[in-house]
């Protein structure tokens, strides 16, 4: 089934995926956060039977879980900062001794909401975009990146639906897991199989020709290597000048980078061309959906740049209530604009037929 | 009683009052108590003098510091000890402090610079650290924040113990076996023109509360058209 007949095009939902992600990357103000987490789960929510890999991903997203109640007990044990003490432990007991605070915990908290966010961003985007329609929206260059990438991002669900499989096997032989020592007819054949399905897909890929050089005219081929250093090394400086502070200089050498990365991404004339039976197109839906990531991705950029405590928050070493920006926090509900905008099986199956 | 057993019971009591007289001379030796000043200059006005007493022969700076009841944040790198981020209000948050201690890229801006008095007057950045540096008896220790080189008047220990608002003798043990507070004080009045921030206003903690109420009434109401999809035949 391809993404079209599924729902929104692929671009939409890398870009619903960036304007989720923003909240939890710039800052730690729980507001903003539980409202992305709240419109996240909203979506997740609509979308779970049309979300072709969503089992698949549920163990990513319960392990997120336990990481995130980890995070917590670990900031709790760990950070000694705050004035609202909980209770103290034992000053002998190594590294966790010391006062447990309060705000400690509040932190951990957040941080925790945050990964969990972030997990559940991913591992829905992950779920219902179709990475083949994705892959075809790349520019020629960077197909081999692109292919890479989309053997990465698959690796975790084949890897989910292998050891099922491998478990219903060995259950139908009359395999019971009583311990550690149990896991050894499981983990041996899924090894196993997963380094077959490599060595195919391998195989599949170099008969295609997959990394193979491409023919470029002789006097681009002398001077590639020189520039690709060059354009590397201006890359790295801009990110050192971004860090320093110097901004100004760091955008200009930015920019260069930029420049000279769309000039090695256009259409080579010496490349074969790609050609596509239908161009993907978006629909009525899309639009909807990207106007709604749009305005919650445009809201969290807006908030960095003129009112950035709107996406912070320290509860160290008092308590205090996370600044509101309420303009902010209300345009996160365009995030769950894809919520509204599932099809029902029906409908999509007529319309995959039309 | 006999006068022979009456004496044997004379000497036995004297001798067990010398013993418990003794032992409270010793634990009163044992109880002396040393005393080092703090000194933290906010750098926008304010100044922070706190004197504290400790039991032990030496201290780190940053037990110095945390005893001397001060609102304070740090963050530990490890093996090389604690940075400090925050001292009361002024400062900035850990996930900025463990990127490079307060610091940005200009050159003057400014972190909390541990120094301490070589010679009246002169102070001197303590580079091995505060959890490093040892403060005993007597010593004053002083937290700047400055970009620059810090300026601090010469200070002695009763200096900052008539600041930090100790009249007369130096505080003793209590009663009870328990160290004084430390005596703390800041004077000045901050000349940044940053004021303390309140928080959000009741209006506007209302209106958040609405919003999130809005998106969570958009899960419900996606949860449930969900529900209604499953129920189609």
């Amino acid at each position: 089934m391809s993404s079209r007949a599924a729902g929104l095009d692929p671009r939409t939902w890398l870009a619903w995926a960036v304007a989720a992600s923003l909240p939890a990357l710039a800052g730690r103000n729980p507001l903003p956060l539980l409202a992305v987490l709240l419109a996240v789960l909203g979506v997740r929510a609509a979308w779970s039977e049309a979300a072709p890999r969503d089992a698949a991903w549920r163990p990513v997203v319960r392990l997120a879980v336990l990481f995130a109640f980890l995070a917590t007990l670990f900031n709790a044990l760990t950070v000694r900062a705050g004035t609202t003490v909980l209770f103290t432990l034992p000053s002998w007991l190594p590294i966790i001794g010391g006062p447990v605070t309060l705000n400690a915990v509040i932190y951990g908290v957040i941080s925790g909401g945050a990964l969990l966010t972030l997990v559940l961003v991913g591992a829905h985007v992950a779920a219902v975009v179709d990475w083949p329609a994705a892959l075809r929206l790349l520019p020629d260059r960077l197909l081999t990146v692109a292919v890479a990438g989309s053997i990465a991002i698959a690796f975790a669900p084949q890897t989910v639906v292998a050891y099922r499989e491998i478990r219903e096997a060995q259950m139908a032989r009359g395999y019971r897991p009583r311990g550690a020592r149990d896991v050894a007819p499981l983990l041996v054949p899924l090894l196993h199989g997963g380094l077959e399905r490599a060595i195919t897909l391998a195989e599949a890929l170099e008969s295609r020709a997959f990394g193979a050089p491409v023919a470029v005219a002789a006097g681009w081929q002398s001077g590639r290597g020189v520039i690709t250093a060059v354009v590397l090394a201006v890359g790295l400086a801009a990110g050192y000048l971004l860090a320093v502070g110097q901004v100004a200089v760091a955008a200009v050498a930015m920019l260069v980078v930029v420049a000279a990365f769309l000039w090695v991404m256009r259409p080579e004339r010496t490349l074969a061309r790609r050609s596509r039976y239908r161009p993907p197109r978006l629909r009525r839906s899309d639009v909807v959906a990207l106007a709604g990531a749009g305005i919650a991705g445009m809201a969290t950029l807006t908030a960095l740049l003129t009112d950035p405590a709107a996406l912070r928050y320290e509860p160290y070493p008092r308590l205090t209530v996370p600044a509101i920006n309420l303009w902010l926090l209300l345009a996160q509900a365009g995030l769950l604009a894809p919520a509204f905008l599932v099809e029902p099986a029906g409908e999509r199956e007529e319309r995959g037929r039309r | 009683m006999s006068g022979a057993v009456r004496r044997r019971v004379r000497a036995g009591s004297i001798l067990l009052w010398a013993l418990v007289a003794l032992i409270f001379l010793g634990d009163a030796n044992a109880q002396e108590l040393n005393y080092a000043g703090v000194v933290v200059d906010y750098g926008d006005g304010r100044t922070s003098y706190a004197l504290v007493a400790f039991e032990e022969e030496e201290i780190t700076a940053i037990e110095l510091l945390r005893r001397s009841g001060l609102d304070l944040v740090t963050v530990s790198f490890g093996g090389l000890g604690e940075g400090v981020c925050q001292i009361e209000t002024q400062g900035c948050p850990p996930t900025e402090c463990r990127r490079r201690l307060c610091q940005t890229g200009d050159p003057d801006s400014p972190f909390w610079q541990y120094v301490r008095q070589s010679a009246p007057g002169e102070w001197k950045f303590m580079s091995l650290g505060a959890s490093a540096t040892k403060v005993r008896n007597g010593d004053v220790d002083a937290w700047v924040w400055t970009g620059g080189s810090p300026e601090l008047p010469a200070m002695t220990i009763e200096d900052v113990a008539r600041l930090a608002g100790v009249t007369g003798d130096l505080p003793s043990v209590a009663a009870d076996g328990a160290v004084p507070t430390p005596a703390r004080r800041t004077v000045g009045a901050s000349n940044s023109s940053s004021a303390e921030d309140d928080g959000p206003s009741v209006a506007t903690m209302i209106g958040g509360a609405a919003v999130l109420a809005v998106i969570g009434g958009g899960v419900f109401l996606a949860a449930r058209s969900r529900g209604r999809r499953r129920a189609l035949p």
